[in-house]
């Protein structure tokens, strides 16, 4: 088996090839740059994209949050606090609708791996709903303005990386060495 | 009733339902999905969750109910996150970070020459360990799993065991039939393998011996202990704790040697299952959280 790991390298945690969004990608290679050698004996770190557990905690929560506080718009008084476990709820709901129903519809696999497509299909809808939300008054505007600004900061990080994408190589590969 | 079977909590479609899962969860999305369905499964499940509930109250004395309600919430979230590691291991090779404790200990274990037999507990993912130790290690492991309950998903897990992703160093036997294995286990530590087994779950139609865990009266595998003292090989204690997401620590303890010392075959068995029963408290003591013992330990009343 292939695996590309980094060996007793604790500031490799910090690899931008552990992250999968732009923006954190751009964050981690800020610390990597600036990170001492951290040598700690029997640890063995991933090189995958989706390593990073604060990048993908911090966007679960985030989703779950914001789809938590869409949902509480249809609900008044003390029943917004229903909008917690229906925001749960609601936010598997296109997983099960897209993967498990409509993939195989269309002759999709139900043994195919459809990460891609789904998250695809799970920022177009939260993209939908922010763009709905914008329009309207009250907490969740400046709700959807948020999710707006990380959209466009990523965009941005983005644009940032594609010049330093040669530095960003020699120093995982100074790291990794 | 036959039908409905697979929806009960070690029925086969919550196997067939995470492998989908596994396969269709965007990651940045898991964390969330993950934590609802092991809170749907603490409040369903109600005799895993009372048995897990009641090992709390032996590992923590004096805790009270509620506070153990939400410690076996912990606990099925740890296996939520421990059993989809797994999968997504075998269907993706997605592997996590590793952290190694008592090194020497692992090295000792992985320049031994000759057989040796590896004690685990049913704590973290000895799946995804065993896989890597066989990945990393020119040495053969033959690890042994406890069978499932249920046929169906017994049926799915030994065809899941023959998917590509299982490497040739490794061999996955279950505890189906005691007698014929343990010949076939002596003879793989006799031939200088590596077998692994664990030592804190009794399953229907093993050899046990009488033990103290934790205070509680309870009966703990004997094979592990009859193994290594036929075949006269050290036991090396290997724990594999999950340390947080995708992040594993592999805690290998002090070898244990089991000696025929005298005419009593059981006493000398129990020395060697006290020095087992040393080491793995304060493991668990520490990571009660993924004890991922669904069964209570105590002995049931006579």
């Amino acid at each position: 088996m292939m695996m590309n790991i980094v060996r007793d390298r604790a500031e490799a945690r910090w690899l931008p090839s552990r992250h999968r969004y732009a923006l954190m990608r751009l964050i981690a290679f800020l610390i990597l740059r600036n990170a001492r050698p951290k040598p700690q004996p029997g640890l063995i770190l991933v090189i995958d994209r989706d390593q990073s557990t604060l990048e993908n905690l911090t966007t679960s929560i985030w989703a779950t949050l914001t789809v938590m506080c869409y949902m509480s718009t249809a609900m008044h008084g003390w029943w917004k606090l229903a909008a917690i476990p229906v925001g749960w709820i609601v936010i598997q709901l296109p997983l099960y609708i897209l993967g498990a129903a409509m993939m195989p519809l269309f002759g999709r696999s139900l043994e195919a791996n459809n990460h891609r497509l789904n998250s695809v299909f799970y920022w177009s809808l939260m993209t939908i709903a922010s763009a709905y939300f914008v329009t309207r008054s009250g907490i969740n505007r400046w709700l959807a303005y948020v999710f707006f600004a990380v959209l466009t900061l990523n965009a941005l990080a983005a644009v940032i990386l594609f010049p330093l994408r040669r530095k960003v190589a020699e120093l995982e590969a100074r790291c990794v060495a | 009733m036959r039908w409905s079977r697979r929806f009960l909590a070690r029925g086969v479609f919550w196997r067939q339902f995470l492998r989908w899962a596994v396969l269709n969860v965007p990651i940045w999305i898991e964390p969330a999905i993950l934590v609802f369905w092991a809170f749907l499964f603490t409040l369903l499940w109600k005799s895993g969750r009372n048995a897990v509930m009641r090992n709390m109250k032996a590992v923590k004395p004096g805790s009270w109910a509620l506070i153990n309600f939400f410690r076996a919430y912990r606990v099925f979230c740890n296996f939520a996150w421990t059993i989809a590691d797994n999968v997504r291991f075998r269907e993706m090779r997605m592997i996590p970070d590793w952290e190694f404790v008592g090194i020497e200990n692992f090295e000792a274990l992985k320049e031994h020459a000759g057989g040796a037999v590896i004690v685990t507990a049913h704590m973290g993912s000895y799946d995804l360990g065993a896989h890597l130790f066989a990945e990393t290690s020119p040495r053969r492991i033959v690890m042994v799993r406890a069978p499932e309950i249920d046929p169906q998903t017994r049926a799915f897990e030994e065809q899941q065991k023959g998917r590509g992703a299982t490497p040739e160093a490794l061999r996955i036997d279950f505890n189906t039939k005691a007698a014929d294995l343990a010949f076939e286990l002596l003879d793989a530590v006799r031939s200088g393998e590596l077998v692994a087994i664990q030592g804190d779950r009794v399953t229907p139609g093993i050899a046990t011996l009488p033990a103290t865990l934790f205070g509680t009266k309870t009966r703990l595998p004997a094979g592990p202990f009859a193994l290594a003292m036929a075949a006269r090989v050290p036991i090396f204690p290997l724990f594999v704790v999950r340390n947080g997401r995708r992040r594993y620590r592999l805690v290998t303890g002090s070898p244990i040697t089991v000696e025929r010392r005298s005419r009593d075959r059981d006493a000398d068995l129990g020395r060697g299952l006290e020095a087992w029963i040393a080491q793995v408290e304060p493991v668990i003591a520490e990571s009660w959280y993924q004890w991922f013992h669904f069964e209570p330990i105590a002995e049931p009343p006579a």
